[in-house]
């Protein structure tokens, strides 16, 4: 679905059935036409390996469940910025 | 694995097969087996220790293995026999590996078997002696307790004589009687029981000596306890799978954090993943 294109902000769980968050944001930063796209990673995994996993892996953003729409719009203006810089 | 024409290993481990394959003829395999079948029967006989039969259970089973399968072509043949080599060999480390393991364990498990007969006569004196202790203390208690019901009755009974006395309803007999009456109690009655209960007030106080006693016994007991657990919980953790032993520790999907208070390898707040990102340099 994301080869297909025209997606261009990926909010993805960790925790998910067949592909969880962390490997689709590997495959997401391994694929040469995908690379270039934001990954916000919105998770109940608050271990700070996961976090540490999840910045080496190249996530965009980092949000832990429970969270508010005040730090969900903080975030992605926050991602946004530093795409536009 | 069935590359033959390489290095010297190669030629090495394709001459091991090729014996391994000679060994694995029909009529040799048949032959060992109708030995190693003599030697079963005469074991069974002798009704020898199972060490010698578990020994020979394997030797039976490492000479049916080569003789199960008969490869036709040579590269199947070499595959075939290094498939089996590979096996024969995994299953002599696994063994050896289950042995050395049983022997650390057993002797592990033997000091601490050892330890629970001991403390199992601890246990025993401890119930001894508290039981002991409660019996002396009951005791006293039910020799004391009539003693001051008496005392109470009595005192109880002189102090109504001497509220009709000054209710101005007594004789000058009756007062006189009453007099003597109050003198004895208070020479003899009284005294005389309470010796008695503070006598029994200094046994329920010297019953309390088995405290000393259980309290050592009780410690060295504790100890005992704590280093069996701590082998156990060893013994566990080695034999556990890897797999499963880092699982816990390693796993990046452990779900919602129930209780954040007094963790360090977690984070509580949405600040706390910014500072951690922060210090990353993101």
């Amino acid at each position: 679905m994301l080869q297909a294109g025209g997606i261009e902000f990926v909010v993805t769980d960790w925790n998910m059935p067949n592909m969880d968050g962390l490997q689709l944001l590997q495959a997401i930063r391994s694929s040469p036409t995908l690379k270039h796209l934001p990954v916000m990673m919105i998770t109940a995994e608050a271990k700070k390996e996961n976090i540490i996993a999840a910045a080496q892996a190249g996530a965009s953003g980092y949000i832990v469940k429970p969270f508010t729409a005040a730090t969900l719009a903080e975030k992605l203006q926050k991602i946004f910025d530093k795409m536009g810089g | 694995m069935t590359d033959s024409n390489g290095s010297g290993d190669s030629r090495e481990l394709e001459a091991l097969f090729d014996s391994i394959a000679s060994g694995a003829a029909p009529t040799d395999a048949a032959a060992a087996k109708a030995s190693l079948l003599q030697q079963l029967r005469e074991v069974e006989g002798e009704e020898d220790d199972s060490d010698d039969l578990q020994a020979l259970f394997e030797a039976v089973v490492a000479a049916q293995a080569p003789a199960a399968g008969e490869p036709t072509a040579d590269d199947d043949q070499a595959s075939g026999g290094n498939d089996k080599v590979f096996r024969r060999v995994g299953q002599m480390a696994r063994q050896l590996h289950d042995t050395l393991g049983e022997l650390g364990y057993h002797e592990l498990l033997g000091s601490a078997a050892a330890a629970i007969p001991d403390t199992r006569e601890r246990l025993n004196y401890v119930a001894t002696l508290t039981e002991k202790a409660a019996c002396r203390v009951l005791n006293a208690t039910d020799i004391a307790n009539p003693l001051q019901e008496q005392l109470e009755a009595s005192s109880a009974a002189l102090a109504a004589k001497w509220d009709a006395l000054y209710a101005n309803q007594m004789s000058v007999d009756a007062f006189k009687q009453l007099a003597e009456e109050t003198r004895a109690f208070l020479k003899q009655g009284l005294p005389q029981k309470t010796e008695a209960t503070r006598a029994q007030l200094l046994e329920i106080m010297m019953a309390q000596d088995f405290q000393d006693l259980t309290g050592q016994v009780i410690k060295k007991t504790i100890a005992v306890a704590q280093e069996l657990e701590a082998q156990l919980v060893g013994v566990l953790i080695e034999t556990m799978p890897g797999e499963r032993r880092t699982e816990s520790v390693m796993s990046l999907l452990n779900g919602p954090v129930i209780n954040a208070e007094g963790r360090s390898d977690v984070v509580a707040t949405q600040q706390q993943v910014d500072d951690l990102l922060g210090s990353l340099g993101f």
